[in-house]
Order: C-alpha cells, then sequence, then structure tokens
C-alpha cells in the first residue's frame, strides 16, 4: 500500500454528506451558501444540506485537512456579509476519490447488481 | 432589517464552543441571509417558503449544536483518557476542597467577610421570620380556628371601636344567632386578680377569668379531668372553679383525685370540677390559671346599658364571617326595636386571629421588610465578593486552562470554594439566628401577642441558607464559566494589562455597590423615621408624673372584708401607715391605673340644655387617700375628695377636662348633677386628662371616692406612693405596713410606675432595636462593599495610577481619581435610595404610629451617616492608592 493510500483509507467509507461536499468541492471553489446551491443542483435527489451540518463538516474536513480555505474569486459580491471559499485539498480529492471507486466497486459487485434487477 | 430568525440564529450560535463560533459564525449567518435571498427572490409564495427554511434552518443548527456538543465530549474524554493521572470524581472533591481550603487560607480577609455577611443575612432573616411564623402566620391553638370569631361593640363615632357588651345582649345574640353553633362570653379581659390559699396556709394571687358554661366548648378545648361549667352555674356565687393543668399540677402534685375538692379562692370556698388539659392554652388570656362561671342571670348587673362582657363565638361550618355579621346585624336591629337606646346599637364580628395578632402583625410586617433588605444586601455584598475574587482569579484560571484544565475541573472548583464559604457562613449564620430567636424572645416577652410560641424553625432557616447559597453560586460559578470558556491567551494578555480588564464586572460591580448603598439608605431612613417617632412619644406629656413612684395592688378577701365599712377603714388605715413611713411624699390608691387600658366603662347621665336625659361613656376610676398628689394629677376647678365625703354625706364626683367639655362644653360643670351605676352624683371638681391607655388615649373619666363608693363592691385597689426613697425600701415598707395590718394579705406585683409606662412602649422599644440593628447591618454592609470596590479599582488601576505619579500627578490628584470613582457610585445608590424610601414611608406612616413620613431631617441625617460611612470605607483604598510606588508598579507590568 502506498502511503497515500494508508491516509485516505482511514476516512473510508466516507459519510454520504462528506461525500457530497468534496465532490462538489473537486470541481469547483464555493463559499458556503454556494455549497448548498451546488448541491440542490447536482444533487437533486439528496437531502437538502443544512448550513449547520455543513458547517460542521466544514469545520471537521478543515481540521483533517480535506478541504482549505482559498481567496475569493474576483467576481464574488463584495457586501459586508463574510463569504469564505473552500476547495479540496490534495488529500481530499484522493480521499473522495477512493471513495467513488469504493463506491463503485461496491455497486458493481454481482450481489448489488441482482437486488437492482430485482426492485427495477 | 433582519429577520427574526436571524437573531434567534445568532443566539443559538453563542452556545457553540467559541473556537467553532469564532470561526464560522459570521459566514453562516451570511449563508443562511444569502439562502434567504435567493428563495425570496425566487418569488413563489415567498413568506411561506421563508418560514419552512427558517424553521428547517433553526432545527438543523439546535441538532448541530447537539452533535457538535457530544463531539467535543468525546475529545476532551479521549484527552482526559491519554492524560497520565486521572482522578476519580471523589479524589476531585477532596482535590478541590482541599484547594479551597488553602485559598481560604491564603485569603482570610475575604473568608472572614463573606462569612460574617452570610451569617447576618441568614440569622436576622431566620430569626425575625420565626417571629412572623409563629406570631402571625401560625393559626390558632384551635380546633378549626378559622371558625372562631371575636364580638364586640362599636359606635358611631368609631366603628372599628371594640368595645365590651351588654350582658343581655349577648345573652340574646348567643341563643337566636343561627350563625354560631355556640358563644363563649366571658367577663372583661381585665386581670382578675383573686387570693387563693394554698395547702401551706398561704396566700397566692392568681388570676381568674369568669367564663360562660360553653366556652371552653367553644374554643374546641375538653378538659382533661371532671367537667366544664353548665348553664345552671351561670349564676353569682356558684362557687365551682375549673383549674389550670400547671395550677393543679403544682397545688395538687397532680392528684387526679383532686377534683371534686373544695379550695379556698378569696376567703370563699369553691368546689374544683374540672382540670383543663396542658395543651390548652388561651390565646385572648394567656396568664389565666382559673376559671369560675360567669353570672349570666337576666338581672342586676346585666342590663342592656352595662356594657362589660367579652364573647367568642364560634360559626357554624360553611357559614362566612360576613354572613354572621350581617345576622347579629338584623337582630340587633330588632333589638333597637324593643329596647330602645340612645343610639343604634353596633356589633362587630372580627375573626379572632386577625382580632389577636393584629396589632402585632404590623409591627412584625415591618422587621420582616427590614430583614428581607438586609438579606437583600447580603446578597449584594455576597455577589460583589465572589465576583471579585473570580475576577482576581482570571489570570490564575487563565493558566490552568492553558496547561489544559478542563472546564468541569474549573468550574468544580469554583463550586467547591463557594459552598464551602457559604457553609461556613451558614454554620455561623444558624448560630446566630438561634441566639437570635433567643433573644427575640428575651427582649419582647410581652410585647407581642402569643411571643410564648415563638421558636427557632428550621424551614426559614433552610429558606435562608438557600437564598444566599445561590447567591454565592451564581455568582461565584458564573464568572468562572465565562473565564474558563474564553481564550486563555487573552485572558492572561488582559489580566496582566489591569484597566481594560473585565470593564463589563466591574460595571456589574459598581451596580451591585449602587443597589446595596439604596437599599441600606432605605434602611437607615426607616430607622430615622422610628427613631424619631419613639422619641416624639417619651417626650409626650402622659397627664401625670410617673418619677418615683412605686405601684402594687391590694385585694381584700370578701369572705372577712365582707362589708363596705370593713374596707373602707381597712383602706383609711393602710394608707394613713404608707403616708407614715418616713420618706413617703403622698400615698393614695385608685381602681385602675393610667395607661393600663379602658376598665369599667359607664354610662355618665345626665340632662342637657334642654333638660333632656342623655347618657356618654366614660371611664370609672375609684380612687382614696393622695391618688392625685401622688401621680401629680392637677385639679384645674373646684375641690378635691376630702374626709367630709363619706358614707352618708352627699354623693360626690370629680371629671376629668374632657369629659367636662363634651358634656358642659363652656358651662360650669362644679354643682352638676349626674347619674352613674345606679345613683346620683355632684360634681365637685374638675381634674387633667391622662393617658388611659397605651395609645396615649386621653378618654373621658370619672373619679369616684372609695369612701362613698365601696359598697358597690370589693373594689381591688392599686396603690401608688411617691416618694424619695429608692424602690425596694418603699415595698419593704409597705409590705411591712400591710403585714402588720392584717398578715394574710398579700403585696401583689409590686412595680414602679415608670415600668408600668415603659411595658406599654415595650413593643415600639422592641421593634426600633431591631430596626436600629438592622440599619446598623447595612451600613456595616454598604461600607464594606464601597471598600470592596475601591480597593479592587486601586489594584487593578495600579498601573495606571504608577504612570501617572511618573508623570507628576500629585497625591491629591491620585485620590480624587478613587475619591470620584466611589462618590459616584455612592451618589446614584443614594439618589435611588432617597425615592424608594420617600415611596416606603409612606407605608411606614400606615404601620406605625407617630411617624412623619416626609420628615427632611431624617432623610438629610440617614444620608448623612451613610455618606460618612462610604468616605471612611473609602478612605483605605484611597490611601493605599498614593502609597502606589510608580516603580514598583511599572516593574510589576
Amino acid at each position: 500500500m502506498t502511503p497515500r493510500a494508508t491516509q485516505t483509507s482511514k476516512f473510508l467509507p466516507l459519510p454520504p454528506l462528506d461525500f457530497q461536499v468534496l465532490t462538489l468541492l473537486a470541481s469547483q471553489e464555493l463559499h458556503g451558501y454556494g455549497i448548498v446551491q451546488a448541491s440542490n443542483e447536482t444533487f437533486p435527489d439528496q437531502p437538502v444540506l443544512d448550513i449547520g451540518s455543513l458547517y460542521r463538516i466544514i469545520s471537521r474536513m478543515l481540521d483533517e485537512r480535506l478541504l482549505r480555505e482559498v481567496k475569493p474569486p474576483a467576481d464574488s459580491p463584495n457586501d459586508k456579509r463574510v463569504r469564505r471559499y473552500y476547495a479540496v485539498t490534495d488529500l481530499g480529492r484522493a480521499v473522495a476519490r477512493a471513495e467513488a471507486a469504493r463506491l463503485r466497486a461496491m455497486l458493481a459487485s454481482p450481489a448489488t447488481l441482482a437486488l437492482l434487477r430485482v426492485r427495477g | 432589517m433582519k429577520p427574526i430568525a436571524y437573531y434567534m440564529l445568532a443566539a443559538i450560535l453563542r452556545a457553540f464552543p467559541s473556537r467553532f463560533r469564532d470561526r464560522f459564525g459570521h459566514e453562516m449567518l451570511a449563508a443562511y441571509l444569502d439562502q434567504r435571498d435567493a428563495l425570496q427572490a425566487r418569488g413563489e409564495r415567498p413568506m411561506a417558503a421563508a418560514w419552512r427554511h427558517d424553521a428547517r434552518t433553526i432545527l438543523g443548527l439546535l441538532s448541530t449544536l447537539g452533535a457538535k456538543r457530544r463531539e467535543e465530549q468525546r475529545q476532551l474524554r479521549s484527552l482526559q483518557d491519554k492524560l497520565p493521572r486521572t482522578e476519580s470524581p471523589m479524589q476531585n472533591v477532596l482535590l478541590d476542597l482541599r484547594h479551597a481550603l488553602r485559598g481560604m487560607r491564603a485569603r482570610p480577609g475575604f473568608v472572614v467577610v463573606a462569612v460574617l455577611t452570610l451569617a447576618l443575612g441568614i440569622g436576622a432573616n431566620t430569626a425575625v421570620f420565626s417571629v412572623l411564623n409563629s406570631v402571625v402566620l401560625a393559626p390558632l391553638p384551635y380546633r378549626d380556628p378559622g371558625q372562631l370569631v371575636r364580638l364586640y361593640t362599636a359606635n358611631r363615632e368609631r366603628p372599628d371601636a371594640k368595645e365590651f357588651l351588654p350582658g343581655l345582649d349577648i345573652i340574646d345574640v348567643r341563643d337566636q344567632v343561627a350563625a354560631f353553633s355556640s358563644v363563649g362570653i366571658m367577663y372583661t379581659y381585665r386581670e382578675s386578680g383573686a387570693d387563693l390559699l394554698t395547702p401551706d396556709g398561704h396566700s397566692q394571687r392568681v388570676r381568674v377569668l369568669p367564663v360562660s358554661a360553653e366556652y371552653f366548648q367553644t374554643l374546641g378545648a375538653t378538659p382533661a379531668l371532671g367537667r366544664t361549667f353548665t348553664r345552671d352555674e351561670e349564676r353569682p356565687n356558684a362557687r365551682a372553679i375549673i383549674l389550670s393543668h400547671t395550677l393543679w399540677a403544682s397545688f395538687s402534685n397532680s392528684d387526679p383525685a383532686f377534683v371534686g375538692r373544695w379550695i379556698d379562692l378569696n376567703g370563699e370556698r369553691y368546689e374544683v370540677v374540672g382540670v383543663m388539659r396542658p395543651s390548652f392554652a388561651d390565646v385572648t388570656a394567656p396568664d389565666i390559671w382559673a376559671w369560675i362561671p360567669q353570672n349570666l342571670l337576666r338581672e342586676g348587673t346585666n342590663s342592656r346599658g352595662n356594657f362589660y362582657l367579652s364573647a367568642i363565638g364560634r360559626l357554624r361550618p360553611g357559614t362566612s364571617v360576613a354572613q354572621a355579621q350581617s345576622q347579629v346585624t338584623a337582630f340587633t336591629r330588632r333589638l333597637d326595636e324593643q329596647f330602645p337606646a340612645d343610639e343604634p346599637r353596633r356589633m362587630r364580628v372580627v375573626p379572632l386571629h386577625e382580632d389577636i395578632v393584629g396589632e402585632s402583625s404590623s409591627a412584625v410586617y415591618l422587621l420582616m421588610g427590614a430583614a428581607a433588605l438586609v438579606l437583600l444586601i447580603a446578597c449584594l455584598n455576597v455577589a460583589n465578593l465572589f465576583l471579585a475574587r473570580s475576577v482576581a482569579q482570571t489570570r490564575e484560571t487563565a493558566i490552568r486552562t492553558a496547561l489544559g484544565a478542563g472546564r468541569r475541573r474549573l468550574i468544580g472548583q469554583r463550586l467547591t470554594e463557594s459552598v464551602a464559604v457559604a457553609l461556613a457562613g451558614g454554620l455561623v449564620g444558624s448560630a446566630t439566628a438561634y441566639w437570635g430567636v433567643k433573644a427575640l424572645l428575651a427582649v419582647s416577652p410581652e410585647s407581642l401577642a402569643r411571643a410564648e410560641e415563638l421558636r427557632f424553625d428550621p424551614l426559614l432557616f433552610a429558606f435562608a441558607v438557600a437564598v444566599t447559597l445561590l447567591t454565592g453560586l451564581l455568582f461565584g460559578a458564573a464568572p468562572a464559566v465565562r473565564a474558563s470558556r474564553s481564550d486563555p491567551n487573552d485572558a492572561l494578555h488582559d489580566a496582566s494589562r489591569g484597566n481594560t480588564a473585565g470593564r463589563s464586572s466591574r460595571h456589574l460591580r459598581g451596580a451591585l455597590v449602587a443597589s446595596q448603598v439604596s437599599v441600606a439608605l432605605v434602611l437607615l431612613v426607616g430607622t430615622g423615621l422610628l427613631l424619631k417617632a419613639f422619641l416624639g412619644q417619651l417626650h409626650r406629656d402622659l397627664g401625670f408624673d410617673s418619677s418615683n413612684v412605686a405601684t402594687f395592688e391590694v385585694n381584700l378577701p370578701t369572705a372577712r372584708y365582707d362589708s363596705a365599712d370593713k374596707r373602707v377603714r381597712f383602706h383609711n388605715a393602710f394608707g394613713e401607715r404608707l403616708r407614715g413611713i418616713p420618706g413617703v411624699v403622698s400615698a393614695g390608691a385608685v381602681s385602675w391605673l393610667p395607661t393600663n387600658g379602658k376598665y369599667h366603662q359607664w354610662g355618665y347621665g345626665y340632662l342637657d340644655e334642654r333638660g333632656e336625659k342623655k347618657s356618654v361613656p366614660a371611664q370609672v376610676r375609684v380612687v382614696d387617700g393622695d391618688y392625685l398628689k401622688a401621680l401629680g394629677i392637677p385639679l384645674l376647678r373646684g375641690r378635691a375628695f376630702n374626709q367630709e365625703d363619706r358614707a352618708g354625706s352627699p354623693s360626690v364626683a370629680m371629671i376629668n377636662k374632657g369629659l367636662a367639655r363634651r358634656v358642659y362644653g363652656d358651662r360650669d360643670p362644679i354643682g352638676q348633677l349626674f347619674r352613674t351605676g345606679g345613683r346620683f352624683f355632684t360634681v365637685i371638681g374638675v381634674i387633667g386628662d391622662v393617658a388611659t391607655d397605651a395609645t396615649w388615649e386621653r378618654g373621658e373619666t370619672l373619679v369616684l371616692s372609695h369612701n362613698q363608693f365601696a359598697d358597690d363592691r370589693n373594689w381591688t385597689l392599686t396603690y401608688v406612693v411617691k416618694s424619695t426613697l429608692p424602690m425596694a425600701q418603699v415595698i419593704e415598707g409597705s409590705r411591712q405596713a400591710l403585714t402588720e395590718l392584717d398578715p394574710a394579705l398579700v403585696l401583689y406585683r409590686p412595680r414602679t410606675m415608670d415600668d408600668v409606662v415603659a411595658q406599654h412602649r415595650a413593643r415600639d422599644r422592641f421593634v426600633l432595636l431591631l430596626m436600629v440593628t438592622f440599619g446598623a447591618v447595612a451600613l456595616t454592609l454598604a461600607a464594606v462593599g464601597v471598600y470592596g470596590v475601591l480597593s479592587y479599582l486601586v489594584t487593578q488601576r495600579n498601573h495606571e495610577i504608577g504612570v501617572r505619579m511618573a508623570l507628576g500627578a500629585r497625591p491629591a490628584q491620585v485620590r480624587a481619581i478613587v475619591m470620584r470613582q466611589g462618590l459616584v457610585l455612592a451618589g446614584g445608590g443614594v439618589l435611588i435610595g432617597l425615592t424608594f424610601a420617600a415611596g416606603l414611608s409612606g407605608l411606614l406612616h400606615s404601620l406605625a404610629s407617630g411617624v412623619d413620613a416626609k420628615d427632611p431631617l431624617v432623610f438629610g441625617a440617614a444620608t448623612l451617616v451613610l455618606a460618612v460611612a462610604v468616605l471612611l470605607a473609602g478612605y483605605l483604598p484611597t490611601r493605599r492608592a498614593t502609597k502606589v510606588s510608580p516603580l514598583e508598579a511599572l516593574r510589576n507590568d
């Protein structure tokens, strides 16, 4: 096992909301409300992220160095509201990728497929 | 404008751990607002969507808060698990206790002040509330005490008067008013002394109350032995007696066979028919030793015009006092039609409990208010002390936090300290309370009704302890919680800098001290008003001179002194012997002493200017010898009694100025004829008014001569002996004279006239004593508070003062800085206090008679006393401020 794999494996399996946030931030830098918005658009069938849970996740993932804070982009609205932008770190991206791979492997197993067929 | 939910969210955020809140709080609120804006921009039923969103966000945040807290706990626990040394909770408590004790030893001043403050607050309150509890609040010691009422006569001028009842009227009420299940009738509650012959042949003076047959039944009492009276015995010469348990025990050595025996009372033989239970207390006449039947025959003394009886009624179950009153009123209206009187009858129905504690209750409520204020000041002081302490410990707390102390441990330690101090205070306080109740008992034997039932109440004590404990905990622990939550880095930084540290707590402490000063001022003003009223009463003219006068009672047993002639001869001879004692200036006797209240209120019947028959009530006093001279009562017109006024010569009387004015106006009363007690008298003299009762009321008084009126009844006379001798010598000489004349007689209740008067002021003096104590305690506590805040201030501004002095500030300027702070606090307190005091003095006026509620002198003096105390309290810290060495102060930084 590579050192990176060791680092990622301790985060797995990732809680669904954590995975959701990491996935969203993997493609773009977003502020808090931006994450909620993007989540609603990208995962319309998933439960809505409320602000409390969102920031608890952000706080934890910052501590775990899965996320980092980045400078606001030039086009961010310029009012008095505090908006910090977040992006995934390399570790965060690796963890998200590892979780995605884990989920894909699980979904591709014959047992899951059989389940889906019966249901479908 | 921000939506309400925004503020709710902000409030919930405050409960989050500070690290999280500081990092994300603003951001989260911004995200919430962004989200809400977007919802509203979407425009489809925006309000409903917004509300749903708000609710969801709030609920979400709350559940996050819970999760976050649990997370923190988990972290803390895992951290603690990793620590090499972990203590069990019990070990922690012991450790805290040791730490607390060490801290207390290190700051003995703090501990002493805190403990004393607590002790005073707890002690004073428990003591006073115990009095309140047993004197005012406790029910009467009878079955269904709420059904008991007292019956009185009132008149048109004074509808709230409590006068005696006429015999025939009350007998009719007893038998014909349905509201009462029974009525007990008794002779006036004034003492009727009787001489009881003890088994060893001595005479013992006892107090006997003549009562009707249903008296005990009305109070719900049954005898321990024998029976109570029957209606057949409600006649004169019914020689039956019921003994109190105490008298029976001492007289017969608790012999159960004593019922049916005969005892000798006033030279006549009475059959003991019953013995009451030891638990039976006669609350309306506490020191009664025995009961005899009251004559209720429908003849003789029992008429519709002779007001001399008292009555207690028991209401039928379900009957209210108001219903009883209306029935009684309807009944007396019928009596008015049948037997018209000068004025329509007014009979009052008063709840017995109210009647008994009524007079005491205002005094006790006054004291209760004062005690509550003292407790309030004590709490403020304790709060202040603990607050100061925890602010002083901010640095220590910060260091401990920085070194990894858990919040729970930090708070726990503070609580242990507070509890230790509060417990010590409680311990001293309980001793104070216990002795306080003892002291109250000692000072107030007669001044408060039912004082004999006074006892220490553990429940109240627990209440006072709880209140002070809570204060200590609240103000000791709250800052600890706050301190432990703040960033140790900030606290360490802040604490070292001094002046900007703990600004909010300084403001809080200032407010506490200002409130203390204001409450203390309220107490001082109250004390001052009472003091002034009391001093005013001391100097009020009684109408007689009580100095150097000895008094005692002499009762002649009717059996041996069965004729008026024998009694007159005895009293003349005894008076002669008294006046013969060297040093005695004058000696006389009276049937009832001034200031002892109303007694023998009879009708004064006369013809008015138009020749119509009129009658006014007057207090009748029978006198003998030099009564007027001994008490210095002035003869204003006409003459006094002399040797010629004896049995057989024309009946003469003196009246007081008040009666003369009421009856005759400007006419000359001398020579006027009037009728009382079934006889005609001629007015021969007018004397000065004297105080009739404890309120210094000067009623209408009529004075008759014993020499002429001894045949009306066997008068018990109270002697007044004015002399230049010491009291003991007068009494000894008088006793000798009495024994020489009749060795079987008793010189009963020897007292000075000053004592007789002072006894009526005892209650006022008692209330005043307590108020002065409370005032002094309040003043002390307020001064301690001011001292505490100012010395804290000096410590806090040590650095600043050092700099100022280094830059050339003179000591006077430094003193001014500190003093100004103190004066601002005190000034604010005084202003608030004066406002409250002005409001409360009205209340005081209604509680205590003779209080001038708006006396500027008292307000000024109280303010001055307080100001002096504040200045004194401020002096020490001020002086210390000028002793600050600039070098030291700056080096400490």
